[in-house]
């Protein structure tokens, strides 16, 4: 279809000019404090930047560097682990809850209110209890584990081989708190679909995988993006519960990132770190993107 | 008259008007400096130094309370504001300040890292104020510590050193001389065999364990970097004359080998489940009267007497394997006051600083139990178990963080983990620790 007019009127460039003129606050922020810092990040990825007394241009040899950097691909494998293994539990466990929380229960109030607290309960004294529940002798885990009958229980954070699983399984109870988002999409599945299907002889499990999934699939979508470009940039809960520990086995891209810039002082190094991963995020998202075509089903676009 | 426009003007300008509000109210605060400082006649305006430092808690406040207000009666035209920074806050936000151009006047420091903040300008070079006549005032160790390529880049405030505690009702119990701690590394393997109380093959009390306690400096405070402590007291050595690399001798070796002992000797899980349950403060284990010898600080007497007054407790120098003392049977961690590089008023900040160094150092050592750079300070207080820690000083060295591996404690924590996991040897361990040391020492010294 192409353009009747090619040159806008004086009434719709006044228009525009006003619009921007209404979100400049925003706009000036956003050059400010976000796109002037990447930019200059990006310049000092080529550079041996120390904010203090060096500022020369090294040209690529930050990136080169990294590549056969050990730390690096390890904090690329570990952080990878934690993204294949967070993110799908945490969307598991989120729609399921989502869908008991849906049930017309007596208490499904209380249940709601319960469900979103890890959402609320967020920052360092969480991190640290969590610590407590993953002590090998006296933590919670643990201590269940020994009531059924297992006493061989792993040291979880201390223990190379368990340090990970330890941290994907506190992100599953923190993806409790993405309840909330699937009850919205939930809700807004029609009703009527789930009366056809039962009429034509369908289990509830059935169901569940037929009619809700499919329409829920929007929400999922979201989740799956946001949730990876977190687990992707997830640190701060290495840093607090193992410093990178057992092994370097939770030391993660960003808590990597950290050390290189403020203990070693090494800001040019931190910079190409931090634009690798941002390319690292985008391939990943289009990626997404693309194969959504395939699985995402947006009601009422005709097929 | 359109009054679409007309709101849509007025809103446009309430949008731009609290835009521009925005910017440009945090930098006006006024400095008392803002009349020009060369005439002599000038009245004297009140200066006010902003000094940050890391201690709040209920034990360490009221001196610091004593201290500020000591100054601030003694000079109303200097007026000094303490700013508390969490410890593990403090340098990071420190530097960041003397590079966004906003830095306190004068700052507490940890003094690890002092070679780093003096090559890349972030402390200020103290000769150019005077600071080099004091240096026969300070212990040898600790003028040392403040030194980069000869000059002073902070004046040393408090230093310590290490003893090896332990529990004198545990040692009565089992039938052990309690007036006789440990000499060398075979006596701590002898009294723990006494000490140990293995309950259901759950430590119920270790007799000892070489990486509990604090024998690290104290920047890079872990478990695994206490190896540093005994690879120094081995005469072992981890950097070379010249700060490189120089981790993987035989001294090392052994030391790692007699680490891996004491972990064997409990069990990997059964010591590591038993360590993860303590951290320190009221939560130590030695408090706890779970662990019945460690090394740990001078001010830790306090601190466990104040959290369990029922500790009944003697320390000793730390033992070493052939049992002598030596310049490096311990270590000390280093304390200072530095001046940033773009402090606004050097010349009381440094006032301050000589201060802090000298006469509040002086308050702060009887208060609160802990050890003065400054020999005369130290000399001044006469109770036995304060010269104790003074005749100490001879065999407590100082580790300068090598220049270009701030972060060394980052290559030799994986190194321990790794031998106590079993995944390798210790010549295989150290070996890796070298090479990391070495790829830290390369790119930080490429420029």
């Amino acid at each position: 279809m192409s353009k009747k007019r090619f040159r806008p009127s004086r009434g719709e460039v006044r228009e525009s000019l006003i619009s921007y003129l209404f979100i400049s606050p925003w706009l000036l922020g956003f050059l400010v404090f976000v796109a002037g810092p990447m930019l200059f990040t990006l310049y000092s990825s080529f550079t041996n930047y120390d904010i203090t007394s060096t500022f020369d241009w090294v040209g690529l040899r930050n990136y080169t560097r990294l590549f056969t950097d050990r730390l690096f691909l390890k904090s690329i494998y570990n952080t990878g682990y934690y993204t294949v293994f967070s993110v799908p539990l945490g969307i598991a466990v989120g729609v399921l809850a989502a869908v008991l929380v849906n049930l017309e229960i007596p208490g499904q109030k209380l249940f709601r209110t319960i469900f979103f607290l890890p959402r609320i309960l967020t920052g360092l004294s969480v991190l640290l209890l969590w610590v407590w529940v993953f002590n090998p002798e006296q933590g919670v885990i643990n201590s269940l584990l020994n009531v059924v009958g297992i006493h061989n229980t792993p040291l979880w954070l201390n223990d190379e081989h368990w340090s990970k699983p330890a941290l994907i399984i506190m992100s599953a109870w923190t993806a409790l708190g993405s309840v909330v988002i699937y009850l919205a999409g939930l809700q807004s599945v029609p009703r009527q679909l789930y009366e056809a299907a039962s009429i034509d002889g369908a289990t509830p499990v059935r169901q569940f995988l037929s009619v809700t999934i499919p329409l829920l699939s929007p929400t999922i979508f979201f989740k799956v993006i946001t949730g990876i470009n977190g687990a992707l940039q997830s640190w701060v809960n290495a840093m607090v519960m193992t410093k990178g520990g057992p092994s370097d086995s939770t030391l993660f891209y960003g808590l990597y990132m950290y050390r290189i810039a403020f203990t070693d002082m090494r800001m040019g190094y931190a910079a190409a770190m931090a634009w690798i991963m941002l390319f690292i995020t985008l391939i990943i998202t289009g990626i997404q993107f693309w194969g959504s075509k395939r699985w995402v089903y947006y009601e009422g676009e005709g097929r | 008259m359109n009054w679409r426009k007309v709101a849509a003007g007025i809103a446009v300008s309430l949008l731009t008007v609290s835009l521009l509000a925005g910017c440009g109210s945090k930098n006006e605060a006024p400095k008392a400096t803002d009349a020009p400082k060369t005439t002599a006649d000038a009245p004297k305006e009140k200066i006010e130094l902003e000094w940050w430092g890391w201690w709040a808690s209920a034990q360490r406040k009221p001196t610091i309370d004593k201290i500020v207000k000591d100054w601030n009666d003694k000079h109303p035209d200097v007026q000094v504001k303490y700013v508390y920074v969490p410890w593990d806050q403090i340098l990071t936000k420190y530097v960041a300040s003397v590079a966004a151009g906003n830095p306190p006047d004068v700052c507490s420091t940890d003094l690890a890292l002092l070679p780093m903040r003096a090559n890349k300008k972030q402390a200020m070079d103290l000769s150019t104020l005077g600071a080099a006549a004091m240096k026969d005032e300070f212990f040898p160790n600790f003028w040392n510590a403040v030194t980069f390529n000869g000059k002073p880049y902070a004046l040393p405030w408090m230093g310590d050193s290490r003893f090896l505690y332990y529990n004198t009702d545990h040692f009565k119990e089992v039938g052990l001389d309690p007036a006789k701690g440990p000499v060398t590394w075979d006596d701590l393997w002898k009294f723990a065999d006494k000490l140990d109380k293995i309950e259901n093959g759950k430590i119920a009390r270790a007799g000892f364990y070489p990486l509990a306690g604090n024998f690290a400096t104290t920047a890079n405070i872990s478990s695994q970097a206490n190896v540093q402590g005994w690879i120094l007291n081995a005469k072992g050595t981890m950097f070379d004359n010249r700060a490189f690399p120089a981790i993987n001798s035989d001294v090392t070796v052994q030391t790692f080998d007699w680490v891996k002992k004491w972990d064997n000797r409990y069990g990997r899980s059964q010591i590591a489940s038993f360590m993860a349950n303590f951290q320190g403060g009221a939560v130590h284990p030695f408090t706890l009267g779970k662990l019945s010898m460690v090394v740990e600080t001078p001010t830790f007497m306090g601190e466990a007497l104040k959290n369990n007054p029922n500790l009944k407790m003697a320390r000793v120098p730390v033992p070493t394997p052939d049992g002598v003392q030596h310049p490096a049977a311990a270590l000390s961690s280093g304390f200072g006051i530095e001046i940033p590089a773009n402090s606004k008023h050097p010349k009381e900040a440094f006032e301050f600083a000589k201060y802090w160094a000298t006469e509040a150092a002086a308050v702060w050592t009887v208060e609160q139990n802990d050890f003065p750079a400054n020999k005369k300070v130290a000399d001044s207080i006469k109770t036995d178990a304060f010269q104790a820690v003074v005749k100490q000083m001879t065999n407590t060295t100082y580790m300068q963080t090598p220049l270009y591996a701030p972060a060394w404690a980052d290559a030799i924590k994986p190194a321990v983990d790794d031998l106590l996991a079993g995944k390798k040897d210790s010549k295989a361990a150290l070996a890796d620790a070298q090479k990391a040391l070495t790829d830290m020492v390369r790119d930080n010294s490429n420029k």
